[in-house]
């Protein structure tokens, strides 16, 4: 059993993996409990690093970059510009394939792709600028939010139920008719400073639902309805005030918003191209490259990994059964304790602890004790573990063990060794990638 | 009415059947196979029952199987489990993630039993995913804790939901997980937010509860989506879900399934796996006992499978865990058609 994390490190998003090269992380686009502070653009934060024809301005870097930082301090300025280029030039190559709403669906069952960056975004603003949007916040008054609506929040549920149809349906979806019906039923009007009176309709509510909150909505969830329909507005009014703000350049706002799009998008695509999987996701990527693997990459990878293949085969192992957890526990105290008595357990037939030794081999049947006692890691005597039925508890120790080494020819080997070539070569076919992009963009960076 | 005899869902399924398994497209297989065991068998389930169910929803039988297998796949895309910094307060539902990197929806640590434990804090016979209570962890296991540690679960306070009056509070929530996630999947079990306040202690409800409670959802309104999203449960027939862990070979195991399956699915192996477990009372909407049986089954006879990848343990462990997968959908199913609306004269099963 391997040890248990005790290290916290968020650094190992930049940990050296795989082949053995650097690997640049993408942004960790993490909130701030602090905020930046607003101040006028300096003589420095004039300067922009350059990808093609887009300009991303010094002041939005650094303020990413100190976000950045609250994770990761070890993260510097030149590391931190080389993943906003890489991230851009992989974001852009999704862009101009048009692949953004595939690389980032989630089956209808999560929120849309447009719904995902807008929140990352808003949530990366707030975070920027926390504090002085709570300032603005209070400013409204006492009612704080609620002061920007023009009529009390109070929609009408009976034009609400109308317009979704029946509560009770096979697919939470709407058809384009009931959308059309949800766009007609108005559940908020409310103005933002400086701004024309604006609504929230009905349509606005429901497209930024996953499918737990259309099913709130469907099933006439009045709380959830209002909630929802405040925090739309609370997210309209931070994009507002930032627009308002005399020392926050609306460059500086649009490359941040950018630079939480690019990097949501080169997560996705390292997804999508089965780079890095969400291991429920399947990964059709690497099952296509595995059919590619031929029996000659298979033998050469075996003759550099042939340890990768030793197996357990059979372990000698003393086996402590206990009718009570408690009662394993204090033997494994007594154990550790060096109390020889914990040895010489009753095994009578109807005791409560039974200790025995014997060699586990492996087989084609099925035992969940063998199992256990092949797969125990050594020979230290590990936490009390529960028999499948509820059948009492178990401790193992292994004492000895017998390894056997697949040969080439094993369909072990074959199928182990085409999925790890076909994953060396998906990471070596992005590193290309992104090599052609850096080579092929026009890329200034800012003076340091 | 045979579908396949009509070739309707034969059809559909040529389009749109992909062999994954325990992967969201395996799901989706199980259910696809589970309705087409159905329907080759009218007089041992309740087949005629859930057709009669579709036909009067206005789907045909295979369009009906493809709504509920989609719905059992898309369980792994919920949106609905965000970790929170404990320095940041930022609030994200899935890891930042590298080049080879294998990692996991924070919503997928929803679909865990873990069997070797046993009971957990909120009152569950069997818990789910608790980092601090793995008897067995693997490479993305560790990275996870070490990514996580001392995180806490999203419960709402910083307002994205609107569920702090707007604004009064500092975090940067993105969704209340623990208000609405978990909370739900309690299921009157204890609850509490220090059972949520650090990822390396945290208590995540069982795979089972979720199931229950989409099942509550379907019992109190009938819906393929919801009931499809129940069917998920079949994650418990893989042993990783019941051992615990999201490394130890946890998304290589799952490709070999998604390479073999065809081997496993058998009329056969499904009749006889049928047998296996205990039928839902048709006076009970208790699912949990069922779908415990199948996670005992993988925890008694898949431990091979983690960390191990022999070509013969996997071969040997598929042999049972696909067709009884496919067994517990139909019992599912056939206590749930019990439930659809369908014209008169349709008994139930």
């Amino acid at each position: 059993m391997p040890l248990k994390c005790l290290n916290r490190g968020k650094g190992f998003n930049r940990l050296l993996r795989g082949g053995g090269f650097f690997l640049l992380t993408s942004l960790p686009v993490t909130a701030l409990t602090t905020e930046s502070t607003l101040q006028p653009p300096t003589p420095e934060t004039r300067e922009a690093l350059v990808i093609d024809d887009t300009a991303i301005p010094m002041d939005a870097i650094e303020r990413m970059h100190a976000l950045v930082q609250r994770d990761d301090p070890a993260l510097d300025r030149e590391q931190f510009l080389d993943a906003i280029i890489e991230s851009h030039l992989v974001a852009d190559h999704v862009r101009d394939q048009g692949m953004e709403r595939i690389v980032l669906d989630s089956h209808g069952v999560g929120f849309s792709a447009d719904v995902q960056i807008d929140n990352r975004q808003v949530a990366t603003l707030r975070a920027l600028f926390s504090e002085p949007l709570s300032s603005a916040v209070e400013a409204l008054g006492e009612d704080g939010l609620n002061a920007l609506l023009v009529a009390p929040l109070q929609p009408d549920m009976e034009s609400v139920a109308a317009a979704l149809g029946s509560p009770v349906r096979h697919v939470y979806q709407l058809s384009d008719k009931e959308r059309a019906a949800t766009q007609q039923v108005v559940l908020a009007r409310y103005r933002l400073p400086g701004k024309k009176q604006q609504v929230v309709t009905l349509a606005d509510i429901y497209q930024r639902q996953n499918v737990q909150g259309r099913i709130a909505l469907h099933q006439g969830d009045h709380t959830w309805l209002l909630r929802e329909t405040q925090l739309l507005i609370g997210q309209q009014f931070v994009r507002a005030w930032l627009d308002q703000q005399p020392l926050i350049a609306a460059e500086t706002i649009d490359a941040i918003n950018l630079l939480v799009e690019d990097r949501m998008l080169r997560q996705a695509w390292l997804a999508h191209t089965g780079v890095a999987n969400e291991i429920h996701a399947g990964n059709p990527a690497l099952k296509a490259e595995s059919s590619q693997v031929s029996r000659d990459d298979i033998q050469r990878w075996y003759n550099g990994n042939q340890e990768r293949f030793r197996r357990v085969t059979a372990a000698l192992a003393t086996v402590v059964w206990c009718s009570e957890k408690a009662a394993c526990e204090a033997w494994r105290a007594d154990h550790d304790a060096g109390d020889n008595a914990a040895q010489q357990t009753d095994n009578a037939d109807d005791a409560g602890i039974k200790v025995s030794t014997a060699w586990y081999k492996r087989g084609q049947g099925r035992d969940w004790l063998t199992d256990v006692v092949l797969m125990h890691p050594d020979a230290a005597t590990e936490e009390v573990l529960r028999a499948p039925d509820d059948a009492g508890w178990h401790l193992v120790r292994v004492e000895q063990r017998r390894w056997h080494t697949h040969g080439v020819d094993s369909l072990t080997v074959d199928t182990v060794a085409r999925r790890e070539i076909a994953r060396e070569r998906l990471v070596q076919r992005y590193v290309e990638l992104t090599g052609r992009l850096k080579a092929s963009a026009k890329i200034v960076r800012p003076h340091s | 009415m045979n579908f396949l005899k009509t070739g309707t869902l034969c059809a559909l399924l040529m389009v749109t059947s992909h062999s994954l398994a325990f992967v969201g497209a395996t799901h989706r297989q199980m259910v696809l196979d589970a309705v087409d065991y159905m329907s080759r068998h009218p007089d041992t389930t309740n087949y005629q029952r859930l057709e009669a169910a579709a036909n009067a929803a206005g789907y045909t039988i295979g369009q009906f199987a493809v709504v509920l297998a989609d719905a059992a796949r898309d369980v792994d895309n919920f949106h609905d489990t965000y970790l929170c910094g404990a320095i940041t307060g930022d609030c994200v539902r899935a890891p930042v993630y590298n080049l080879g990197d294998e990692w996991v929806n924070y919503s997928s640590w929803n679909h865990f039993q873990n069997h070797p434990a046993g009971a957990d804090v909120h009152g569950n016979d069997i818990g789910g995913y608790n980092y601090g209570k793995l008897h067995y962890t693997g490479t993305e296991d560790e990275l996870a804790a070490g990514w996580l540690w001392n995180d806490h679960m999203d419960d709402g306070r910083g307002g994205m939901t609107g569920w702090c009056s707007w604004w009064s509070c500092w975090e940067d929530s993105e969704y209340n997980s623990y208000g609405i996630t978990q909370t739900r999947y309690a299921l009157g079990s204890a609850m509490s937010k220090s059972m949520y306040e650090d990822f390396q202690n945290m208590a995540f409800q069982p795979l089972d509860n979720v199931s229950q409670y989409w099942y509550q959802q379907f019992w109190s309104a009938p819906s393929a989506q919801t009931l499809g999203f129940v069917l998920h449960a079949t994650d418990l027939l893989q042993p990783h879900h019941t051992w615990g862990p999201i490394g130890l070979g946890h998304s290589d195991w799952e490709g070999f399934v998604e390479d073999y399956y065809d081997n496993y699915n058998s009329d056969a192996r499904v009749t006889w796996a049928l047998g296996s477990y205990t039928p839902i009372p048709a006076n009970s909407t208790e699912i949990r006992p069922l779908l415990t049986e199948g996670g005992n089954l993988s925890y008694s006879i898949g431990g091979c499978v983690i960390g191990g990848d022999d070509f013969a343990c996997r071969d040997a462990v598929a042999q049972w865990v696909v067709p009884h997968g496919i067994a517990l959908v139909v019992h599912v199913l056939n206590h749930a058609a019990n439930r659809f609306y369908v014209p008169a004269g349709y008994a139930a099963y």
